[in-house]
């Protein structure tokens, strides 16, 4: 399986990232684009996002959680993660998965998603009207992850 | 001198990287945990030099150590 995975620290295009994924022999492509959004999950105003990272332990995540969708059988994983100040309407994140037909590019793509929500180095602030606050991991996200042990 | 390293809320409230004594024969990550107020154990996880590390885990002065808060990712 090849591997791909990129901390960016400034914006980047989802649909670069995505034309230059290519997998030879692969029947399907699955992406994901995850967009900064420009509300609170109260509604309110956000300015921007931040997103901290650890200078060393954040690439290793990646790098790890990209190698764990091996599981599915897909033959390239690429995995783009933002970091540091993101406007609303920027890409958060990017994931990518080829695989010989959809279905294990469909899971992988769900999958890593789900792992880089509760598993990645990354921690979350929300800068807006009401002030900044820091997002930690919802009982769904939990849930989410939850779905991949068995 | 120990460097300990703090991210998301916890770098605002103790800074990005602060230096602590620690004794010559080291100490615990519980006992380091203690001296910060507020670091849940239940909640914050801890690495030692990159990895992750249990509470009777061994710091020694000149090791790197960083309290990761809940991730939040993606």
């Amino acid at each position: 399986m090849r591997i791909d995975t990129r901390l960016a620290h400034e914006p980047f295009a989802p649909a670069q990232e995505l034309a230059g994924f290519t997998a030879e022999g692969a029947g399907a492509i699955a992406s994901f684009t995850g967009l900064a959004r420009p509300t609170t999950k109260d509604g309110a105003p956000i300015h921007r996002l931040f997103l901290d990272h650890h200078s060393r332990l954040t690439r290793r995540s990646l790098d790890e959680i990209a190698v764990s969708a091996e599981r599915f059988g897909v033959s390239a994983v690429r995995v783009v993660h933002r970091c540091g100040e993101i406007a609303p309407g920027e890409a958060i994140v990017f994931v990518a998965a080829a695989a010989a037909h959809r279905r294990a590019a469909f899971e992988a793509v769900d999958y890593l998603m789900d792992r880089l929500k509760t598993d990645a180095l990354f921690w979350k602030r929300e800068d807006g009207v009401d002030g900044s606050h820091w997002i930690e991991p919802t009982e769904a996200d939990r849930a989410d992850r939850a779905r991949w042990e068995s | 001198m120990a460097r300990i390293g703090f991210y998301g809320r916890l770098a605002e409230r103790f800074g990005r990287e602060i230096a602590v004594d620690l004794p010559d024969e080291g100490c615990s990550v519980a006992e380091l945990r203690a001296r910060f107020e507020g670091l849940d154990a239940a909640t914050i996880r801890v690495c030692v030099n990159d990895e992750m590390a249990g509470e009777q885990a061994l710091v020694r002065p000149d090791d790197r150590v960083d309290f990761l808060p809940p991730l939040s990712g993606g």
